[in-house]
């Protein structure tokens, strides 16, 4: 504050004077004189603190700020990267108050390309959220991201903010990218006939029944999301798993599902999701839990993921490690995928690993004939591993090479818990050498690392 | 001349562009690097490129290094479609990556330019519609503006701070954030 106070009247002279003459001296690059529209795609190549730092140099400049076209409101942008949780709410308070500012300042006719938010709001926040929404609407944006997300899962009990879909209708949103919001979905498809990209993380898909059962938490996958967007490409999906609906994408080329509930994962990833997603072509993720002790799934999907080549699961594994063969029931989405080219399977799990000798098979209904690669880690040669490994190695007849990693390969955050990795996967080796290098299939294909 | 020709002759007359600069120098240019010039391809679309296009807002200097630039990326642009169609495999990759580090290169070199010709070659980007160009000299220019303080900015490019204290010390206020 005082250092305004100093440099501010000290600025006057020198730019009335001096600045003037030298104004006439050098003239070779009079960058005032490039049209505005030229200026905005200069502006929109800066950083978006770094442009509004600009803002400050002269009345041109200041005007040139507000139709920045990239909003990006973060934690980063707005607090200076400043680690969570230290003053929680008083970072609410400032980020809301820094943004509101913000978007005072812009243009009312400001056209923007971009407009992000990412921090933990909640519903009690609506009133600003509400007006932040509806600018990004009528700025025409054609990136939204608005990820209220939590940074703590205590957080999660917060309501959510219900993300109006009214002032989108027939938008050109090209992208649409939400986490931690609920959305009460008119009866019938609502058009966002543009979308190539959608992202849903945590969002909650409410519709009557939410009225009717307020207090019921199942309801939350129970409920329905559907949407028309005949030109999706991406898909992305966190959630309980609910039923969705996505109308005809015969273009979707990517998806990757996150399944949130430890419960039902597996049998909704084998009927619900072939049904949602019957068109995805070049690649799916799915993030799953299942226990070992799981029952084969009910084979009464009549979807499958007719033009699938790559899939990849990570799954979280759970319950007890003697029993079941719940792994090798993995195998079923195999028979979901005719096509499939490559599969990866990561997989974690929490109990100390029993080694059984006794393996169980399962009546191999059909050949893989496109199946070529195979990569499993997190491979401890449990059972149900084993019995999965050997499973596919006998039905595919196109198999070139099968990697088995002992180690955990899964991503950071998935889960946060460390793995008594190293012992394990040792162990793992040796059992899986044994089962698998055993003469029974070709060894060349097959590599343990 | 052109119906004694053979077909292949005729199409390859057919390709040549002349340009005509503010100054009446006259440049020949294929048709592929012409076209990296929206302005020019919607010529050549409408059919009204016969004896030459007058360019009247470009200097012969600055054509010509606008022409060098879209010859070298107007055979990037050849060579990418052809990888994608044809070839994928991994010496094909590595052949990509190496060239579009040439042309990575050559960009930067490129761009060695005093200030009075970037600003020269960003309007005749802005006027042929050449969106790679415009973007390169307009990054440039942003680059150079980068982690400068206001002070800096206004000596650099003479710009008069025509901001009273007051509104000065107020923009400072709401945009607190961005001072941090």
């Amino acid at each position: 504050m005082v250092k305004l106070r100093v440099v501010a009247p000290k600025k006057l002279p020198k730019s009335e004077g001096p600045a003037r003459n030298r104004l006439k001296k050098t003239k070779e690059f009079p960058l005032h004189r490039l049209p505005t529209e030229l200026l905005r795609v200069i502006w929109s190549q800066l950083p978006f603190k770094e442009a509004a730092r600009t803002s400050i140099v002269s009345r041109k400049w200041r005007r040139l700020w507000t139709c920045y076209p990239k909003l990006v409101l973060t934690r980063e942008t707005m607090l200076g990267g400043s680690a969570a949780g230290d003053h929680p709410m008083s970072d609410v308070a400032t980020f809301v108050r820094r943004v509101n500012s913000i978007v005072r300042q812009l243009s009312s006719s400001a056209t923007l390309d971009k407009f992000e938010i990412k921090f933990p709001l909640f519903r009690t926040d609506a009133s600003h959220i509400d007006r932040w929404v509806s600018l990004s609407a009528a700025s025409r944006a054609r990136r939204i991201v608005l990820d209220l997300c939590p940074e703590v899962t205590t957080a999660e009990r917060n309501e959510r903010y219900s993300f109006p879909l009214q002032p989108f209708s027939g938008s050109c949103v090209k992208s649409l990218c939400l986490g931690f919001v609920s959305m009460n979905l008119p009866p019938g498809p609502c058009g966002f006939t543009n979308l190539k990209k959608l992202g849903l993380h945590m969002v909650s898909i409410t519709g009557d029944l939410q009225c009717l059962l307020p207090e019921c938490d199942v309801l939350e996958w129970l409920h329905r999301l559907e949407l028309q967007a005949p030109n999706l490409t991406k898909f992305e999906f966190t959630n309980y798993p609910v039923t969705f609906i996505l109308g005809d994408c015969p273009n979707m080329s990517m998806a990757s599902i996150g399944l949130l509930s430890p419960e039902y994962s597996f049998g909704y990833a084998c009927t619900e999701l072939p049904a949602a997603l019957p068109h995805v072509q070049d690649s799916l993720s799915i993030s799953l839990k299942i226990r070992t002790e799981e029952r084969e799934c009910v084979n009464g999907s009549i979807s499958v993921f007719a033009n699938l080549r790559h899939l990849a699961l990570t799954v979280g594994i759970d319950g007890c490690p003697q029993s079941g063969t719940g792994i090798l029931h993995l195998a079923h989405m195999l028979e979901l995928a005719p096509v499939l080219e490559e599969l990866e399977i990561h997989m974690y799990y929490h109990q100390t690993p029993f080694y059984n000798r006794n393996l169980d098979e399962i009546a191999s209904r059909r050949l893989y004939k496109h199946l070529r690669s195979v990569h499993m880690t997190g491979f401890y040669a449990i059972r149900g591993q084993l019995e999965l490994a050997r499973h596919i190695l006998r039905s595919s007849v196109a198999l070139e090479r099968m990697i088995i990693d002992p180690k955990v390969k899964v991503p950071k955050g998935r889960s946060s818990r460390d793995y008594p990795d190293l012992h394990y996967a040792d162990v793992g080796r040796v059992m899986a050498r044994c089962s698998l290098e055993n003469g029974e299939f070709p060894r060349s294909i097959i590599t343990i690392l | 001349m052109a119906s004694a020709g053979s077909g292949d002759e005729k199409a390859a007359a057919a390709a040549m562009i002349t340009l005509i600069s503010s100054d009446n120098e006259k440049f020949e240019v294929t048709e592929a690097t012409a076209t990296l010039s929206q302005t020019i391809r919607h010529m050549i679309e409408d059919g009204c490129t016969d004896g030459g296009v007058p360019l009247p807002n470009v200097t012969s200097k600055i054509l010509a290094r606008v022409i060098e630039y879209c010859k070298k990326h107007a055979t990037a642009a050849a060579g990418e479609e052809g990888s994608s169609s044809s070839f994928s495999d991994a010496a094909f990759l590595e052949v990509d990556r190496a060239f579009l580090e040439e042309l990575e290169e050559f960009d930067d070199a490129f761009l060695e330019v005093d200030r009075a010709t970037l600003f020269d070659l960003i309007l005749a980007a802005n006027y042929l519609d050449i969106k790679g160009l415009l973007n390169l000299t307009c990054q440039k220019v942003a680059d150079s503006v980068k982690g400068k303080t206001p002070e800096q900015i206004r000596e650099m490019y003479n710009i008069v701070n025509d901001l009273t204290p007051e509104e000065e010390a107020e923009i400072r206020r709401e945009t607190q954030w961005a001072f941090e």
